[in-house]
C-alpha cells in the first residue's frame, strides 16, 4: 500500500485535488462565489500552461496573452461566419496560435535572444497584436467580439448555468495537471529543467536547447488558446485588451507567486491571488480595484524575496520539516 | 515642408528626454544586465514630485527638479538594497520580475493616493512660444531638451572621467574580476540603479511642465523607452542618445503621414525586427 501511494504520490495527489475541486459546487451555490471559483481554475489553467515555457524551460514570456487572445477571436469569427462550433474553432484558434508562437520564436530562438531580449520580444508581440485587432474592423475593433448566441447546448459550448463552464474549465485543468506531470517526468521535462538551470551547459551535454524550447513553446501556446475560447465562451464577449501585456502579467503571476515548475503551484497561486482580488473587491467595492493590484504587486515582490521559487517550495519547506526526506 | 521641418524639430525637442529616459534604463541594463519595468513609474513619480511641489508649495518644475534629482536618486539607492540586491544577483529572471512587481505597485498606489485624473502644472510659461527661423517652438520643450542634454553629459562624464565611473565600468565588464579588485559590487549596483533611477525622475520633472500628468502614464513610456533602448543597443549611452533622437523624429515626422494607430504598429514591428537581425542594437556592446 505504502509504496503504491508513494509510486504514485503526483497522480493520486492530483486525483484528490480534482475531486476536491469536483465537490466544491456542492457546498458553493451563491453565483458571485462561483464566478470566483471559475476564474481560479482558469486562471490556474492558464498559468499551468505559461509555466510550461516560463517556469520549466525558464523563458519569461509576456506574450502569453496573444495566444491567449488568438483562440477566441479564431473561435468566434468561425462560429458567426460560418457557424463552426466552438470545440473545433477552438481547435483551429490553437493551430493559429501554434503558427504565430513559430513565426515568432523561429527567429527569436534562431538568434539566440535570451533572459531579458527574449522577454522584450514577446511584450512586442502581445503590444502588436493588441493594437492589429483594435484597428481591424472585421476583428471587431476596440469593442471586441459577441459571441453569437444559438442554444443552450454542450455542442456550442453555451450553458444557462455557472457550475458547467466551472466543470468543464476544471476538467481542463486536471487533464493540464496530468499531463505536466508526465511531462515533469519524462526526458522532456528533464531537458527543460537542464536548460532553465544552464543553457550553454545543456547545449554542451547535447540536448537540443532549440528545439526543444521551440517544442514547450508550441505546446504551451495552443493549450493557452483553448483556454482562451473557454474564457470567451464564459464571459460571452472579449476585447482586444485579452491580448495585451496587462493580461499576459495576469496569466503569469499565478504561476510565479504559487512556484514556477512545480505542479499546483499555479492553481495554489490562482486560489491565493484570486481570493484576495475578490475579497478585496467585497469588501472595498469597485473604486478600489487598484488596491488588489497593489496588494498583487507587494505579493510577488514578498514571494520572490523570500522564497524565490514560490510559494509551494517554501510552504513544503515548512511542512515537510520533520519528514526530511519523504516528499519528492 | 514647413510642416515637415517644425515635425523634425519638434521630434528632435521630444527625441531629447526620449534620450535620457533611455540612458537611465540602458545603463541599469549595461551594468546589471536586467530590464528595469518600473522605469517608466519612476518617471511617474518625478512628474508628480514636480506637479506636488508647484500645487502645494508654490516651487517652480525647474527649482524643483533640483529637489526630485537628490530624491530619486536616493530611492533608486533604496530600491537597489532593499529589494534586488535581496535575490541573488545571477537571478536575472527574478529581479526583473521584482522590478515588476514595484511597476505595478507603483502605478496603482499613485492612482489610488491621486485618482486616476488628469493633471496639469498650470506655469505662466506653459504655452510660451518662440520663434526660431521661423518655426514656432515651445519654450518649455526647449527647456526639456536643453535639460535631457546636460543630464547626459553628466552622466556619461562621470562615467568616463572619475574613479566611481571607472569602478562602475569595471563592475559591467566582469563582476566577479571588479569584486577580486576589492570594488563593493552591491554598493556599485546601488549606485547604477541610484542614476539611472535619477534619469527618469529628471525626465519626469523636466516634461511635466508641458505634458498631462497622471499615474498611468509610466506605460506609455516603459514602451517607447523599451523601443528606442533595443534600437540603440541595450547597455549604451551613445545608443540611447542617437535611437533617442531617432525615434523622436519618427514618431513626429511619422504623425504627419500616419494615421497614430499604424505609428505604434510600425514601433513594434521596428522594435522585433532590430531585436532578431541585429539584437546589440545600433551602438551595442559598451557604456
Amino acid at each position: 500500500m505504502i509504496p503504491f501511494v508513494r509510486k504514485h504520490s503526483s497522480v493520486l495527489s492530483i486525483c484528490g485535488v480534482g475531486l476536491l475541486f469536483a465537490l466544491l459546487p456542492l457546498v458553493v451555490k451563491e453565483g458571485y462565489l462561483l464566478n470566483i471559483l471559475v476564474m481560479i481554475v482558469l486562471f490556474a489553467y492558464l498559468s499551468q500552461c505559461w509555466d510550461i515555457v516560463g517556469g520549466f524551460a525558464g523563458q519569461l514570456s509576456f506574450g502569453h496573452a496573444a495566444f491567449f487572445g488568438i483562440g477566441p477571436y479564431v473561435s468566434i469569427l468561425l462560429n458567426m461566419h460560418f457557424k463552426v462550433w466552438p470545440w473545433g474553432g477552438m481547435v483551429a484558434g490553437g493551430l493559429l496560435a501554434v503558427a504565430v508562437a513559430w513565426l515568432f520564436a523561429y527567429p527569436t530562438f534562431r538568434y539566440g535572444l535570451r533572459g531579458s531580449y527574449f522577454a522584450l520580444g514577446t511584450l512586442a508581440l502581445s503590444a502588436l497584436l493588441t493594437i492589429s485587432a483594435s484597428n481591424v474592423d472585421f476583428l471587431g475593433g476596440a469593442q471586441g467580439l459577441l459571441v453569437p448566441y444559438y442554444e443552450q447546448s454542450f455542442r456550442y459550448m453555451q450553458f444557462g448555468q455557472k457550475t458547467y463552464y466551472y466543470y468543464l474549465i476544471l476538467a481542463f485543468m486536471v487533464l493540464l495537471l496530468f499531463f505536466v506531470n508526465g511531462i515533469r517526468k519524462s526526458r522532456f521535462g528533464y531537458y527543460l529543467s537542464a536548460i532553465r538551470e544552464d543553457e550553454d551547459a545543456a547545449e554542451s551535454l547535447g540536448v537540443k536547447t532549440r528545439k526543444v524550447k521551440m517544442v514547450a513553446m508550441l505546446i504551451s501556446a495552443f493549450l493557452t488558446a483553448l483556454g482562451g475560447t473557454l474564457y470567451a465562451q464564459y464571459m460571452s464577449f472579449i476585447d482586444p485588451e485579452i491580448l495585451s501585456v496587462p493580461f499576459s502579467i495576469e496569466i503569469i503571476l499565478p504561476a510565479i507567486i504559487g512556484g514556477g515548475a512545480t505542479l499546483f503551484g499555479p492553481l495554489l497561486g490562482a486560489v491565493v491571488l484570486i481570493s484576495i482580488k475578490e475579497g478585496i473587491r467585497l469588501y472595498v467595492g469597485h473604486a478600489y480595484t487598484g488596491l488588489s493590484m497593489v496588494v498583487y504587486g507587494l505579493i510577488l515582490i514578498g514571494v520572490i524575496i523570500m522564497s524565490r521559487k514560490g510559494l509551494v517550495p517554501l510552504l513544503s519547506r515548512v511542512f515537510f520539516a520533520k519528514f526530511k526526506g519523504e516528499n519528492d | 515642408m514647413g510642416e515637415l521641418v517644425s515635425a523634425i524639430v519638434f521630434g528632435i525637442l521630444n527625441g531629447g528626454v526620449y534620450a535620457l529616459l533611455a540612458a537611465g534604463l540602458s545603463l541599469i541594463f549595461g551594468v546589471m544586465s536586467i530590464v528595469n519595468f518600473a522605469h517608466g513609474e519612476l518617471v511617474m513619480l518625478g512628474m508628480f514630485g514636480s506637479f506636488w511641489a508647484f500645487r502645494l508649495l508654490g516651487i517652480d518644475p525647474y527649482v524643483s527638479l533640483l529637489l526630485v534629482a537628490p530624491v530619486m536618486f536616493f530611492l533608486g539607492m533604496a530600491i537597489q538594497l532593499g529589494l534586488i540586491n535581496r535575490v541573488s544577483l545571477d537571478d536575472h529572471k527574478q529581479q526583473i520580475l521584482i522590478t515588476l512587481g514595484l511597476s505595478i505597485v507603483l502605478m496603482n498606489l499613485a492612482t489610488l493616493l491621486w485618482s486616476p485624473n488628469y493633471r496639469v502644472i498650470a506655469a505662466g510659461y506653459r504655452d510660451v512660444t518662440a520663434s526660431l527661423a521661423g518655426i514656432q517652438v515651445s519654450v518649455p520643450r526647449i527647456f526639456a531638451f536643453a535639460g535631457s542634454f546636460v543630464m547626459i553629459g553628466s552622466v556619461y562624464a562621470f562615467l568616463k572621467h572619475t574613479r566611481p565611473g571607472a569602478m562602475i565600468r569595471a563592475t559591467a565588464q566582469d563582476r566577479v574580476a571588479a569584486g577580486l579588485m576589492g570594488i563593493n559590487v552591491k554598493l556599485i549596483y546601488a549606485v547604477v540603479f541610484g542614476i539611472g533611477t535619477m534619469c527618469a525622475g529628471v525626465a519626469g520633472s523636466l516634461i511635466s511642465t508641458h505634458y498631462y500628468i497622471y499615474p498611468r502614464i509610466g506605460s506609455m513610456f516603459i514602451m517607447l523607452t523599451f523601443v528606442i533602448v533595443v534600437f540603440g543597443g541595450m547597455g549604451s549611452i551613445r545608443g540611447a542618445l542617437v535611437g533617442g533622437l531617432i525615434i523622436g523624429v519618427v514618431e513626429s515626422v511619422s504623425a504627419v503621414f500616419i494615421p497614430p494607430s499604424l505609428k505604434e504598429a510600425t514601433y513594434y514591428s521596428i522594435f522585433l525586427l532590430t531585436l532578431w537581425i541585429r539584437p546589440k542594437g545600433i551602438f551595442g556592446g559598451n557604456l
